[in-house]
C-alpha cells in the first residue's frame, strides 16, 4: 500500500483507532496483521518469503545466544547467507543472466542463453533483509538479548510505516517499544500528524512535481537543451529524490509517532552539508549507519595490518556495496566509486566540515562544491546505462546547446519550473530554521491548527495527486 | 478533547479556504477561456448541428468551422477534446444525442492512439468534475477511476486534480490575461509558428490496440447506425517524416472495421498537406495556416460524399483536393 493513496488515507486512521482501543497485551497482533495487509496490498505471495525470513532469523537469534562459540559463527553464517542469498537472488539474478548471455554472445555462443525467470524483487526486500541481519549481528556480538516472542520478532521485522522503505532500525531502538505501553497523547499525536503532512507535501508536492520534470528530460536527453538538461542534473533531481525518500521517512516517522514510537529520522539537512563526507552522515543516515557498523568498521579493523590502505579499501568497498544495494548496474557502481575518491580526496587533504564552518565563505563554498558533486554523480544514479549518463555529461560539458529558448520561451514551462524551485527553496529554508515548530509539543492550539490547516491547503492545492510509487521501494 | 478540538477546527478551517480557493481558481479559469466549455455545449448547448466533429486535439485544432460551414452551407461544431481517446470521442456523441436532435452526419477523427485506452482512459478527468450529476458522464468516469464518487461528492477536491497548466490559465485569468488563440465552435487557433526543419521524427512509442477501446468505437458505430446518422472516419494529417511504431498495425485495424462496417475513411495520412513543414507546429499537429487547408479540403470532401450521397464501400479517399 502506498502511503500516498486512498487506500492509506482510510487504512491508517482505522489501525490507529484500533491500536488505542484494544488491550496492550493484543497491540502487537493488531500491529501484526496490519503491516501483514499493508503488504499484501502489492504480491501477497511475497509475504511467504517475508515470513522464511523472518522464521530463519527468528531461530538464528535463539541459536546463537544458546550456542557455544564456534557454532555461533556457523548459525550467524547461515542467517546472513539467507537473506543475502534472498536478496541476491530477486535483486540480481535477471541482471546476472543478462550479463552471461551478452558474454556468451561475446565468445561466439550466439544459440545458447542463459533461461530468465519472470520475477519481480519484492517490495522493500533490501530494507527488510538489512534490518534481519543488523539484529543476528548484534545477538552475535551480544549487544542484543535474542528476541523469544516470535509475534514481535515479526513486527520488528514488519512494522507497516517502515516495511517498505525504512529506516533500518536496529533491534535496540526498536524492539523494547513494542513492549512499552503506548498512552493517547494529543498533543503527541498532533506532532506525528504535522510531520506526516510535511512528508506528504516533500512527496506529493515537491517530488512528484520535479518527478514529472525529470522524467521527461531523461526519456529524452538527446533533444533536451542543455540548459534544462543543467537545471535537472543539478537541481530538479537531487530535489526530487530527496523530497520523495525523505517525505517517506517523514510519513514513516509521524506515523509511528501518532501510536508513540520512535524511528531514527533518516535525514538531517543533507543538502547543507560542507564536505562529502558531512553528506554521507545526514544522508539515509539508517543505511550509512548499517554500512559503517556492518561493514566499513570490521574491514577497517581487519585491515588495520596494512596501513592507511586499509582505510582506502574499506571505503571503497563500503560505497560500491551501497551502490550496489541501490540498484543493479554499472551505473550505481560508477556512482558508488565515484563517492568512494571524493572521500578519499576529503581524508587525504583533510578537508573537514568542521574547519570549513568556521569561515561563512567557506562554508557557502563547501556547500556549493558538495552539492554539485552530488548533482553529477547522481547523473549514474538516475540514467538507464552508462550510455545515457555519458551522453547527459556530453550535452553538459562538450556539446553544449545552451539556449535559454528552450526553457524561458513557453510560459508554462517558466511558471511550472518557477513553481518547484519556490517550493523547493522554500522547503529547503523551513526544514532548516523552522521544523522545530512542527515537532513542538508545547505549541498554542491556534497555532497548531494555522500550521496545519497551511499544509492542508499546500497538499491540496499544489500535490499531484496522479502518482507515483516512492524511488526508493524499487531498492 | 484536545485532539478532537484541532481535528475540527483544522477541517472546518481547510475546507473554509479550499471553497475559496476553488472559487477563484473557477472564476480565474472562466476569465482566460474565450470559449465555452465542449462538454458544456454537447450537454447543454441549445443549438442543433447538421455536422458533428469528435476527435482529439487533432479535431480541435485542425477543423474550422467557419470554414467547413461556409462551403458545405451547413451548421457544424466541433467537439474534438485534447488527449482524447474513443471513450471521450464516444462520449461526446452521447452527450449531444441526450438533448439534441441527431446530426446529419458525424466525422470521427482519430490518431494512432486513439484506441490504445489502458493507458491514460481519460486524458483530464477535471474536465468532467462539474458534469458529473449526468448519468452517462459519471458511468464514464467511475468505470475508469476508482476516485470518481470521491470526485462526485467532494466538491473541492478539483483543485487537487486540476493539471498544473490548468492551475497556471486560472492565475492568469485571475490576473486579467485571456487566451491568445481564438476559438470559435469547438474549434482553436493554433498559432502560427512552425517546424523549422524537416527532419526524421520516430515515435517509438508502442500504443495497443485495445480489445474495450474497439469495443467502443463499435458503440459509436451502431449509435450513430441506431439514430441514422451518417458516419465518416477521418484520419487528419501528420507531417510526412514522421513514422509511428505502431502505424501499420493501427491502419489495419482501422480499415478492417471500416470494411466491416462499410464506412468510408479520408485518410489524409500522405496528403500534400502533410508535406509542407510551414503547416504544422509540431508532427501531429497543423497550424493556423494548416488548418485552414484542411478544413477547406475536407469540407470538399463532406460535401461531395453528402451531395453524390453514394454508398462508398471500400473506398479510402486520398483526393488531394486542396
Amino acid at each position: 500500500m502506498l502511503f500516498n493513496s486512498l487506500q492509506f488515507l482510510v487504512f491508517f486512521p482505522v489501525v490507529t483507532f484500533l491500536y488505542f482501543i484494544i488491550p496492550h497485551k493484543y497491540r502487537w497482533l493488531c500491529l501484526f496483521v496490519a503491516s501483514c495487509y499493508f503488504y499484501t496490498a502489492y504480491v501477497p505471495q511475497y509475504l511467504l518469503i517475508l515470513f522464511f525470513l523472518i522464521i530463519v532469523d527468528y531461530t538464528a537469534g535463539i541459536l546463537i545466544e544458546k550456542s557455544k562459540p564456534t557454532k555461533r559463527k556457523l548459525i550467524l553464517a547461515i542467517s546472513i547467507t539467507s537473506n543475502v542469498g534472498i536478496l541476491c537472488f530477486f535483486k540480481y539474478f535477471t541482471y546476472i543472466i543478462d550479463n552471461a548471455n551478452a558474454l556468451l554472445q561475446q565468445i561466439g555462443e550466439r544459440n545458447f542463453a542463459l533461461p530468465h525467470l519472470n520475477i519481480l524483487l519484492p517490495i522493500g526486500l533490501s530494507f527488510h533483509t538489512f534490518q534481519a541481519i543488523s539484529y543476528t549481528i548484534e545477538v552475535y556480538k551480544g549487544k542484543q538479548k535474542a528476541e523469544r516472542h516470535l509475534g514481535i520478532y515479526a513486527l520488528y521485522i514488519m512494522f507497516y510505516p517502515q516495511l517498505l522503505a525504512g529506516p533500518i532500525e536496529t533491534p535496540q531502538n526498536l524492539l523494547p517499544q513494542f513492549y512499552q505501553p503506548k498512552n493517547f497523547d494529543s498533543d503527541r499525536i498532533i506532532v506525528g500528524f504535522k510531520i506526516m503532512l510535511f512528508g506528504f507535501i516533500k512527496k506529493v508536492v515537491i517530488a512528484d512535481r520535479l518527478g514529472s520534470i525529470v522524467n521527461e528530460v531523461y526519456q529524452n536527453t538527446a533533444d533536451a537543451g542543455s540548459l534544462k538538461l543543467l537545471l535537472t542534473v543539478l537541481l530538479f533531481f537531487p530535489f526530487q529524490i530527496y523530497c520523495d525518500f525523505s517525505g517517506y521517512s517523514s510519513i514513516a516517522l509521524g506515523a509511528a509517532k501518532v501510536m508513540g514510537f520512535e524511528l531514527t529520522d533518516n535525514f538531517k539537512t543533507p543538502y547543507f552539508s560542507l564536505t562529502l563526507t558531512q553528506f554521507w552522515s545526514r544522508w539515509h543516515i539508517s543505511l550509512n549507519n548499517w554500512f559503517r557498523n556492518y561493514v566499513y568498521k570490521p574491514l577497517a579493523l581487519r585491515l588495520r595490518g596494512i596501513g592507511k590502505m586499509s582505510i582506502l579499501i574499506a571505503v571503497f568497498t563500503t560505497f560500491i556495496l551501497s551502490g550496489i544495494w541501490h540498484g543493479v548496474g554499472w551505473t550505481f557502481v560508477i556512482f558508488g566509486v565515484i563517492q568512494a575518491v571524493i572521500i578519499t580526496v576529503e581524508l587525504r587533504f583533510k578537508i573537514k566540515s568542521s574547519e570549513l564552518s568556521k569561515s561563512p565563505l567557506k562554508k557557502v563554498i563547501g556547500i556549493i562544491t558538495t552539492c554539485s558533486l552530488i548533482a553529477l554523480s547522481l547523473i549514474f544514479f538516475r540514467s538507464i546505462n552508462i550510455h545515457q549518463s555519458i551522453e547527459v555529461l556530453t550535452r553538459l560539458f562538450v556539446n553544449t546547446n545552451y539556449k535559454a529558448s528552450g526553457v524561458l520561451s513557453d510560459k508554462f514551462t517558466m511558471v511550472a519550473y518557477s513553481i518547484a524551485i519556490s517550493f523547493v527553496l522554500a522547503t529547503m529554508l523551513f526544514e532548516k530554521y523552522s521544523a522545530h515548530t512542527l515537532l513542538n509539543k508545547n505549541n498554542t492550539l491556534s497555532k497548531d491548527v494555522i500550521i496545519t490547516s497551511t499544509m492542508v491547503l499546500i497538499l491540496l492545492c499544489f500535490g499531484v495527486f496522479n502518482s507515483l510509487s516512492f524511488i526508493y521501494f524499487q531498492f | 478533547m484536545r485532539l478532537f478540538k484541532y481535528i475540527l477546527i483544522v477541517v472546518l478551517v481547510s475546507v473554509s479556504l479550499l471553497s475559496i480557493v476553488l472559487s477563484l481558481y473557477k472564476q480565474g479559469r472562466n476569465n482566460f477561456n474565450n470559449d465555452k466549455s465542449t462538454v458544456s455545449e454537447m450537454l447543454y448547448g441549445r443549438d442543433n448541428y447538421d455536422i458533428l466533429f469528435i476527435g482529439s486535439s487533432r479535431t480541435k485544432w485542425h477543423v474550422n468551422p467557419r470554414i467547413i460551414d461556409s462551403i458545405t452551407k451547413m451548421n457544424s461544431y466541433n467537439a474534438g477534446r485534447f488527449g482524447a481517446n474513443i471513450i471521450e470521442i464516444n462520449l461526446m456523441l452521447q452527450c449531444y444525442l441526450e438533448k439534441h436532435i441527431p446530426p446529419r452526419l458525424v466525422v470521427a477523427d482519430f490518431s494512432v492512439n486513439s484506441f490504445n485506452i489502458t493507458d491514460n482512459p481519460i486524458y483530464s478527468p477535471v474536465d468532467y468534475f462539474e458534469y458529473m450529476n449526468n448519468a452517462a458522464v459519471y458511468d464514464v468516469l467511475s468505470k475508469y477511476h476508482e476516485r470518481a464518487w470521491l470526485w462526485k461528492h467532494v466538491p473541492f477536491l478539483e483543485i487537487c486534480e486540476a493539471s498544473e497548466i490548468q492551475k497556471a490559465q486560472a492565475v492568469f485569468g485571475l490576473l486579467g490575461k485571456r487566451e491568445i488563440h481564438k476559438g470559435y465552435k469547438g474549434y482553436k487557433e493554433n498559432g502560427s509558428s512552425y517546424i523549422a526543419t524537416a527532419s526524421k521524427y520516430d515515435d517509438n512509442f508502442d500504443f495497443k490496440i485495445d480489445q474495450p477501446g474497439l469495443n467502443t468505437l463499435q458503440q459509436l458505430i451502431t449509435t450513430c447506425k441506431q439514430n441514422n446518422i451518417q458516419l465518416l472516419f477521418t484520419y487528419s494529417p501528420e507531417f510526412y517524416l514522421l513514422h509511428h511504431k505502431t502505424e501499420a498495425t493501427f491502419f489495419k485495424t482501422l480499415n478492417a472495421v471500416c470494411e466491416k462496417n462499410k464506412i468510408p475513411l479520408l485518410n489524409y495520412r500522405n496528403h500534400e498537406i502533410c508535406k509542407r513543414n510551414t503547416f504544422f507546429v509540431d508532427p501531429v499537429h497543423l497550424n493556423t495556416e494548416g488548418a485552414t487547408a484542411f478544413s477547406i479540403s475536407l469540407a470538399k470532401n463532406i460535401n461531395a460524399y453528402l451531395q453524390q450521397h453514394k454508398q462508398l464501400n471500400n473506398v479510402y479517399y486520398t483526393q488531394n483536393t486542396y
